[in-house]
């Protein structure tokens, strides 16, 4: 059996950590919560909505703060290396056109019956007025 | 405010105004009235008291100065009114020092070369341009013409009014509510004033008066009537028209209102430029916001979610209009705060992150708990949750300082200066509370009481050599120069050393190849034969 790392035994995290530590604690328990919630009269898909949104924010969150200089590369690293973000997503938001990318299960075509991607790709000018999504992309 | 109407303050017929009695004092009601109080006998007037006839009587009723006809040309029947009402109007000082100007000028149908000029202060005249000519009343013959075409023009002006009530319908609320703000203390004397007027109801003018002052009163405080106002406007235009010919009291519109808060304003010593202020230049919109970050002690680290709850109470955060704008904003704020939060850091002197686990062991620890059983305890405590401490020291400090809290306090004392001498990055520069890590996190000194180890680390400190240290300094800088001086020096010789080795190989090779030359050169009698025939000679030669 390998052994078991708790938080104690681990080596520290780089510095700085702290600073966003609270945040991300957070972060954690909104998705224990969300992972936790009742999923009786719910869609398949419906349920994994809340789950893609934390890590979106997330993700979002320490990226920004890498952009801001609130936490240094070395720590930006680690935290991509345990985890916390997804750094798939961070490398999609570089691309031009993709800046505000909510998920990449949005822009992943081939799980679509018409080889498309999500509404939420599509922008709110090019939508007609009965429809309200909370679009992702990035003309919005 | 719209500047395009005349508008007739109650007051504007009244002339330029003579002293008043002693002891009547002037005011403004709420509606823009002025009124005359006399403290002593606590009565109040709107005519105005002056100083020969020396006393009003009470039982005078205040009179509504003689209602003027708009003179608005939408509003007007006829010609005549034109004049220009500024000489009329001694209030409004900063008004009147600005002159009239031309707003609007129309060709008049029907009569070429005459132009229908509205000022910006709302009077009108008739002005031909071929003659320079200009007349306040029109002649009969272009009477008909202007008619017509004011009838028409009274549509155009009805739909703009329309639209431009709706853009100021935000400015307007502001406004009202500043003049809430500042009418306080008068609507207080308002009130006394007509709950005396109650006594002379008898007269039907003063009832009219009173009628007035309450329902612009009330369009002053409430929306709603202001609202209703504005739906049945066009209603309430064609009653009015019918009243003005009727000569009747005048009722009190939208504009007369305006009129009165921009008469308020300027008592207040606020010009237009204030009023139009209020909307803040988005920076200083900016600039507030970012005070109000500052001063809820928002952290920077955090996110805009977790933050903005803290801040939607704050007056200040509607400074900015947008929930996008503060974002924006908050994002900027942050960058900056968590440069400046940086740059502290940097400056902070580092704190070795074991002195604050052993000072909370010297607090917490007790033979009585096992190691677990006290992680377990105090698995809250920051000290025990500090990632820099790992587990496995922690656990060995606690051991080291248990064991040691059941020796004796002598022992502990004699193992302590032991270390202190032991100890060779402690100077007399060194006080109790900058000890170099290698006392400070040593279990040593932390197992021996405080004001014991401070008397005995004290000592200790006193009796080390003075400016030891200094000393030191200088001697290693010294030393150090010369240890640099020798080393170059010796870098030198070597380099001479290889330099005059090169050249002597150099000279070797050379002669070297002389020596070849010359025997080359040395033919004998055989001549290149001699060379063949003795290749004993030659590669004995060669093998040298």
């Amino acid at each position: 059996m390998p052994p078991i790392r708790t938080r104690n035994k681990r080596k520290p995290p780089p510095d700085g950590f702290e600073d966003i530590e609270d945040t991300l604690l957070e972060f954690e328990n909104k998705m224990k919560d969300a992972e936790n919630a009742p999923h009786e009269g719910k869609r398949r898909n419906e349920m994994l909505w809340p789950i893609f949104q934390i890590s979106h924010q997330r993700s979002r969150y320490i990226y920004d703060m890498y952009l801001k200089e609130g936490i240094t590369r070395e720590l930006y690293d680690w935290l991509l290396k345990n985890k916390y973000a997804d750094p798939l997503l961070i490398a999609k938001w570089k691309k031009q056109g993709y800046e505000k990318l909510c998920c990449l299960k949005c822009i992943q075509t081939k799980e679509t019956n018409f080889g498309s991607t999500c509404i939420c790709r599509v922008p709110k000018a090019r939508m007609s007025k009965e429809t309200v999504v909370d679009g992702c992309a990035s003309s919005d | 405010m719209s500047s395009g109407y005349p508008h007739h303050g109650p007051s504007s017929g009244v002339p330029p105004p003579p002293p008043l009695a002693p002891g009547w004092t002037e005011h403004r009601a709420p509606t823009g009235h002025m009124y005359y109080y006399h403290a002593e006998s606590k009565t109040s007037t709107y005519t105005r008291p002056v100083a020969p006839p020396a006393n009003v009587p009470l039982s005078q009723p205040p009179v509504y100065p003689p209602a003027q006809p708009f003179q608005n040309p939408n509003y007007r029947g006829g010609f005549n009114y034109n004049r220009p009402y500024n000489a009329q109007q001694g209030r409004r000082s900063r008004h009147q020092d600005k002159p009239d100007k031309p707003k609007t000028k129309r060709a008049i149908p029907n009569a070429e070369p005459w132009l229908f000029v509205t000022t910006k202060k709302g009077n009108t005249f008739i002005h031909n341009p071929e003659t320079k000519e200009s007349l306040w009343t029109a002649p009969d013959n272009l009477k008909d013409a202007i008619e017509s075409m004011e009838k028409l023009s009274l549509e155009e002006e009805r739909e703009r009014e329309r639209i431009r009530r709706r853009q100021s319908a935000l400015e307007r609320q502001r406004q009202e509510e500043e003049e809430a703000l500042a009418d306080e203390q008068e609507f207080d004397e308002a009130a006394e004033y007509s709950e005396q007027d109650e006594g002379e109801g008898d007269e039907t003018n003063s009832h009219g008066v009173k009628r007035q002052l309450s329902a612009a009163a009330e369009g002053d405080e409430g929306d709603e009537e202001y609202y209703d106002e504005e739906e049945d406007f066009d209603e309430e235009h064609d009653l009015k028209r019918m009243r003005l010919e009727e000569g009747g009291p005048v009722e009190f519109t939208e504009d007369d209102i305006a009129w009165q808060l921009g008469a308020m304003a300027e008592d207040y010593g606020l010009g237009d430029e204030d009023l139009e202020g209020e909307d803040m230049a988005p920076d200083d919109g900016a600039l507030l916001f970012k005070d109000l970050l500052n001063d809820l002690q928002i952290s920077p680290y955090s996110t805009w979610d977790n933050e903005m709850p803290k801040m939607v109470e704050d007056g200040r955060y509607t400074a900015l209009p947008t929930t996008k704008m503060r974002k924006q904003v908050f994002s900027d704020w942050c960058q900056e705060r968590i440069a400046v939060l940086k740059a502290a850091k940097e400056k902070e002197v580092k704190r070795d992150p074991r002195i604050a686990y052993l000072e909370f062991l010297e607090l917490n620890a007790t033979p009585k708990l096992y190691w677990p059983e006290f992680k377990r305890k105090y698995k809250k405590e920051p000290a025990m949750k500090d990632a820099k401490v790992t587990d496995k020291d922690r656990e060995k400090y606690y051991r080291d300082y248990i064991a040691r809290t059941k020796t004796s306090i002598e022992t502990r004392e004699s193992d302590l200066r032991k270390h202190l001498k032991a100890v060779k990055d402690l100077t007399r520069n060194n006080s109790i509370d900058n000890l170099p890590p290698s006392i400070a996190c040593d279990i040593r000194y932390i197992a021996v009481p405080r004001d014991r180890r401070d008397q005995i680390v004290e000592s200790h400190i006193r009796s080390l050599p003075e400016d030891a240290g200094e000393k030191d300094a200088a001697k290693d800088i010294l030393e150090r120069q010369q240890k640099a001086l020798q080393d170059r020096e010796a870098a030198v010789r070597r380099e001479q050393f290889y330099n005059s080795k090169d050249i002597a190989r150099g000279k070797e090779a050379l002669r070297e190849t002389e020596m070849q030359i010359k025997r080359a050169m040395n033919v004998g009698r055989e001549g290149l034969l001699g060379h063949l025939d003795v290749p004993k000679d030659t590669s004995e030669h060669d093998e040298s």
